[in-house]
This record gives structure tokens, C-alpha cells and sequence, in this order.
């Protein structure tokens, strides 16, 4: 498999060599020992022809590789590359990789254009939890985290947006996004 | 073997469905944190249709399900079993180790394996009983039912595998599978 080739194609070619039967069928034979293209038609009663197509689909993936022994074609099964891969799907950290070009983003900027005026403010403050979620997200980012502020910067703040500061406000500290001590409002994280 | 033909395909089920870019952007995205539909048509930008035929096929192959966070729907991976099956696929891969484990079906493949020299043809002739009629079974899968063949069409056929063809023919004679009359041989059943 080429290293430069985007993870995602990598990850699709590999599935989509093992998602076939009689591929699945060559991999459990060729665990037990390497096998010519000829051996493989024999035992699976395919035509060598079959055989040879799946084992190119395989060797595309990385999970076969061939050597000559003796006039033959003989097919290996490279065990790492199938270890790798399936260690890969086990990482949940690694997962999100395959979203690594995907804007988590967009619908967050979608609902925030849908509520906001030519002027940035809010037209109103969604009703819809997920959206009023979208909405607090884009006015908590106006907070710097380190930096205290009093109740009245707060307002301020979320002024910019609503007239409603006192519904913003405890929406923001009842997420948790907003932490209040003693009249002290910040950014957590 | 009915129980391993359905974790055979129930493995092909689970990489056809992987073998999509998309449905591994939604893998990545909801390994993050579980999205609403909403969320998944903007973060994707692909259309609700597009996306809920992703889900459903995810949910059927048992990688995402549905559920209700504060009265909204949303998905979450299953990792769970996502890791049950690349378990699996590993495990799989080292079945054909676990000799006391050996099915029926995966002791004719042995046999085949250990028997079959790089063309494809047989190395020797078994001399265990066992062994012999696996050899000899997958030679009269090369025979159609209905058809009458002449001796010198049989030994065609069995000198594809060896050429001691009289052995091999009285072989499949004695056992019943095929039936002579007059120098004309034809598979029963």
C-alpha cells in the first residue's frame, strides 16, 4: 500500500478486499501456508482466472505478496499488514483520522448564519436544544479562557448578540461553559 | 458448515459496509461524539437522504445505533462491536491453526493444501482412507450429474490431478460415487 495515498482511499481499498466470500476464503488458506494461483482454483473449485483477480484485489491492499518458486506464482499472506490494519479499527483514537478532512464545524456556522442578522446579532434565540446549543458554542467563543469577568463584562458580551443576557447567561453557566464563583464569571479548559 | 458459512458472511456484511468513504467520515465523526441526523447532513454536507441510507446500513451491520439524548435523536458509534469484529477477523485469520478445531469442511481444505503441489495437480495419492476420499470427492465435483462419459473422456478428467488414472478411476468406482456399465461411466445422485 502507498504511503502517500490519502488514509480514507487506504482504508476503503482494505475493506473492500476483504468484503467478498471467496477472498475471505483465500486469506483463511493462505494463513495456514503460502499457495500458487493454481493450488488456490483446486481447492476452491474456482477458475484460475477468479483466483487470480481476487489475489490482485488482495495484493492492492497489502495483504498478499507473491514470489516465484519454480515456474509458480506462490501468494503469502502478509499477517502484519492484516494485524495493522485491524489494530488500526481497534484504536478508537486513531478512528476520527477517518474524518480528519471532515468540517465538525459546519453545522455550528449553518445554524448560527440561520439565526443571525446582516448585523450579527440574533434574530431570536432558538428553541430547539441543538441549535440553541450551536448558538451558545459561537457567543462562548467571544470569552477568553484564563481571563475573569463581572457579571456586567458578561453582559456586555453577550449583548453583542441579544438583548436577553440573562437567559444567555444562565444557559451558558448551566452547560458548564461558563464557570461563576462570588459574582466571577470564566472560560473553563 | 452452516454455522461457518454465516460468520462468513456476516464478516462480508460487516467490511461491505465499511468499504465506503462516507460511511468512514460518519465512523470518524461519531467517534468524537454522538451527532443528530441535522448535524451529520451539515458536517458531511451530503444530502438527509444520502445520509440516513449511510446510517441505516451502519446501524444494520451493528456499528452505530440510535438513540435519545434530552429528547433528541441522535447516533452513537457501537464500539463495541466494532472491536468484537476485529477481533473476530483476527481470530479468523488464526483459525486454521487450531487443528482440534477443524470442521469437516476445513479438513477436506487441509487435506487439499497438504496434497497439491504449485500446478495444481496432486503430489501423491493419499494412502489414508480419509484422506484418499477427499481427494477423491473434489475430483468428481469435475463430473456433471446426467452426463455419460466414455473411459477415455474419465481419464482426461482425473489426469488433470494424476496421472495414474487407473487408480484414481477404480478409486471413485469403488466408492459408489460413480457408476459403470458397459464402458460408460456416469456420476450418480
Amino acid at each position: 500500500m502507498e504511503s502517500n495515498e490519502n488514509p480514507l482511499d487506504e482504508l476503503v481499498v482494505f475493506f473492500k478486499a476483504l468484503a467478498d466470500g471467496n477472498r475471505l476464503k483465500i486469506v483463511g488458506l493462505l494463513a495456514q501456508r503460502p499457495l500458487s494461483t493454481e493450488q488456490l482454483a483446486v481447492i476452491l473449485d474456482l477458475k484460475p482466472a477468479t483466483v487470480s483477480h481476487h489475489l490482485s484485489k488482495l495484493a492492492e491492499a497489502g495483504l498478499v505478496q507473491t514470489h516465484t518458486e519454480s515456474h509458480y506464482k506462490v501468494y503469502e499472506l502478509q499477517a502484519d499488514a492484516l494485524h495493522a490494519m485491524a489494530k488500526r479499527l481497534l484504536a478508537e483514537e486513531t478512528l476520527p483520522d477517518a474524518a480528519s478532512d471532515v468540517d465538525v464545524d459546519a453545522y455550528d456556522r449553518k445554524v448560527v448564519a440561520d439565526f443571525s442578522k446582516r448585523d450579527g446579532r440574533l434574530k431570536e434565540i432558538p428553541a430547539q436544544r441543538k441549535k440553541r446549543e450551536a448558538v451558545l458554542r459561537h457567543i462562548l467563543a467571544e470569552f477568553r479562557v484564563g481571563r475573569r469577568y463581572s457579571e456586567k463584562q458578561v453582559n456586555d458580551v453577550i449583548g453583542r448578540f441579544h438583548e436577553d443576557t440573562a437567559t444567555l447567561r444562565r444557559e451558558l453557566v448551566g452547560y458548564g461553559w461558563l464557570k461563576r464563583e462570588e459574582g466571577v464569571y470564566w472560560r473553563e479548559e | 458448515m452452516e454455522s461457518n458459512e454465516n460468520a462468513q458472511a456476516e464478516l462480508v456484511t460487516f467490511f461491505k459496509t465499511l468499504c465506503d468513504e462516507n460511511r468512514l467520515k460518519i465512523i470518524g465523526v461519531l467517534a468524537q461524539q454522538a451527532h443528530s441526523m441535522e448535524e451529520l447532513v451539515s458536517i458531511l454536507d451530503l444530502k438527509p437522504v444520502l445520509v440516513s441510507h449511510h446510517l441505516s446500513k451502519l446501524t444494520e451491520a451493528g456499528l452505530v445505533r440510535a438513540c435519545t439524548q434530552s429528547g433528541c435523536r441522535v447516533y452513537e458509534l457501537h464500539t463495541d462491536a466494532l472491536h468484537a469484529m476485529s477481533k473476530r477477523l483476527l481470530a479468523e485469520e488464526a483459525r486454521p491453526n487450531a487443528v482440534a478445531e477443524l470442521t469437516e469442511d476445513a479438513f477436506d481444505r487441509k487435506v487439499m493444501v497438504d496434497f497439491l503441489g504449485r500446478d495444481g495437480r496432486l503430489k501423491a495419492i493419499p494412502a489414508q482412507q480419509r484422506k484418499y476420499n477427499v481427494v477423491l470427492r473434489r475430483i468428481l465435483a469435475e463430473f456433471q450429474v446426467g452426463e455419460r462419459y466414455s473411459e477415455k473422456q474419465v481419464n482426461a478428467i482425473v489426469k488433470r490431478f494424476h496421472d495414474d488414472t487407473a487408480t484414481l478411476r477404480r478409486g471413485l468406482v469403488d466408492l459408489g460415487w460413480f457408476k459403470r456399465e458397459a464402458g460408460i461411466y456416469w456420476r450418480e445422485e
